[in-house]
C-alpha cells in the first residue's frame, strides 16, 4: 500500500507542476491592437528577393528570423527606413516590444513584418514566444 | 487480452507518441535552438519514451510500469517550466506552441501517467487478493 500511494504521489506531483507553470502561459502582454509609433505591416509572403545592394541611403533593412534568433541581432537605421522581419524557421515567432511599439501577429514560416522608423531611438525588441530571442535597432536622426 | 495486457499496451503506445512528437519536434526545428543541450534533451526524450514502451511490454515486473510513469510525469515538469520566465535550460515558450505538438505530446504525458497508475493499481489490488 505505500508503494502505491508513493506512485500516486509522483503522478500528481507532475500533474500538479505542469499544471502550476502553464498558470503562467498567458500572462505576457497579449494586447496586440495597440496604435504602435512606427507603421508596422504584417504580410503572408516572402519581399521580393532582390540580389541587387540598395545604396547607402536606401530606406530597406532585412531581419531574418531563423535558428530561434534574429539575424542580424543588431542593426543601425534612419529616420524614414523600413526594416523588414522575415521568419524562416518552421517554428512560430513575432516581434515585440515591452512598450507595444511593436506588436506583430504571429509569424509563420515566410511571413514577414515591416515597420518604418519614425523616432531617434534605440528600439529593444524580442520574440514574446521565445522570450530569450531578442534585437535592437539603433535609429538615427 | 486480459485488462492488464492491455493497460501495459496502452502506456506502450502513450510513450511511443511521447517519443515520437518529441523527435520530430527536434528533427522539424529544435536542433537549432542556440541553446546548449536544449536540442539534444529532445533526443533523450525520444530515447527514454521508447525504452519506457519496450520496458512496459518485454517486463513483467510492476516496477517496471514506473519507468514511463516517470518518463511522463518528467516530459510533463519540463514542459510546464518551459512556460516560466525562468525555462528550462534557458529555453522559454510561450502558450500551447507549437500547434498541434505541444497539446499532443501534453495529452499523451497526462494520459500515459493515468494508465500508468491504473496499471499499477491494478497489479496492486490483485496482489492483495
Amino acid at each position: 500500500m505505500t508503494a502505491l500511494a508513493a506512485i500516486v504521489t509522483i503522478a500528481a506531483s507532475g500533474f500538479a507542476v505542469g499544471a502550476a507553470t502553464m498558470s503562467d502561459s498567458d500572462s505576457r502582454p497579449d494586447e496586440r491592437t495597440s496604435d504602435p509609433g512606427p507603421v508596422p505591416s504584417t504580410t503572408s509572403s516572402s519581399p521580393s528577393g532582390s540580389s541587387v545592394a540598395p545604396p547607402p541611403s536606401a530606406s530597406d533593412l532585412a531581419i531574418t528570423i531563423a535558428k530561434f534568433a534574429f539575424d542580424p541581432p543588431e542593426i543601425s537605421g534612419v529616420i524614414g527606413d523600413t526594416v523588414t522581419w522575415t521568419n524562416e524557421d518552421d517554428v512560430t515567432h513575432n516581434v515585440f516590444t515591452s512598450d507595444q511599439l511593436l506588436a506583430s501577429a504571429d509569424l509563420e514560416r515566410g511571413d514577414t513584418y515591416s515597420i518604418v522608423l519614425e523616432d531617434a531611438s534605440v528600439i529593444d525588441y524580442y520574440c514574446d514566444i521565445h522570450q530569450y530571442m531578442r534585437g535592437s535597432i539603433t535609429v538615427a536622426p | 487480452m486480459n485488462r492488464p495486457t492491455v493497460l501495459r499496451a496502452a502506456v506502450a503506445i502513450g510513450s511511443l507518441v511521447i517519443g515520437v512528437v518529441h523527435l520530430r519536434l527536434y528533427l522539424d526545428a529544435y536542433r537549432d535552438v542556440p541553446i546548449e543541450n536544449l536540442g539534444r534533451s529532445f533526443v533523450l526524450n525520444a530515447i527514454a519514451a521508447t525504452f519506457a514502451a519496450v520496458i512496459v511490454l518485454v517486463v513483467a515486473s510492476r516496477w517496471a510500469i514506473l519507468v514511463p510513469l516517470i518518463v511522463a510525469n518528467a516530459t510533463l515538469v519540463a514542459f510546464g517550466l518551459s512556460r516560466t520566465d525562468r525555462g528550462i535550460l534557458g529555453f522559454t515558450e510561450q502558450g500551447w506552441r507549437p500547434t498541434p505538438d505541444a497539446a499532443v505530446a501534453v495529452l499523451a504525458e497526462i494520459v500515459t501517467a493515468v494508465l500508468c497508475v491504473m496499471a499499477l493499481a491494478s497489479r496492486h489490488t490483485k496482489n492483495s487478493d
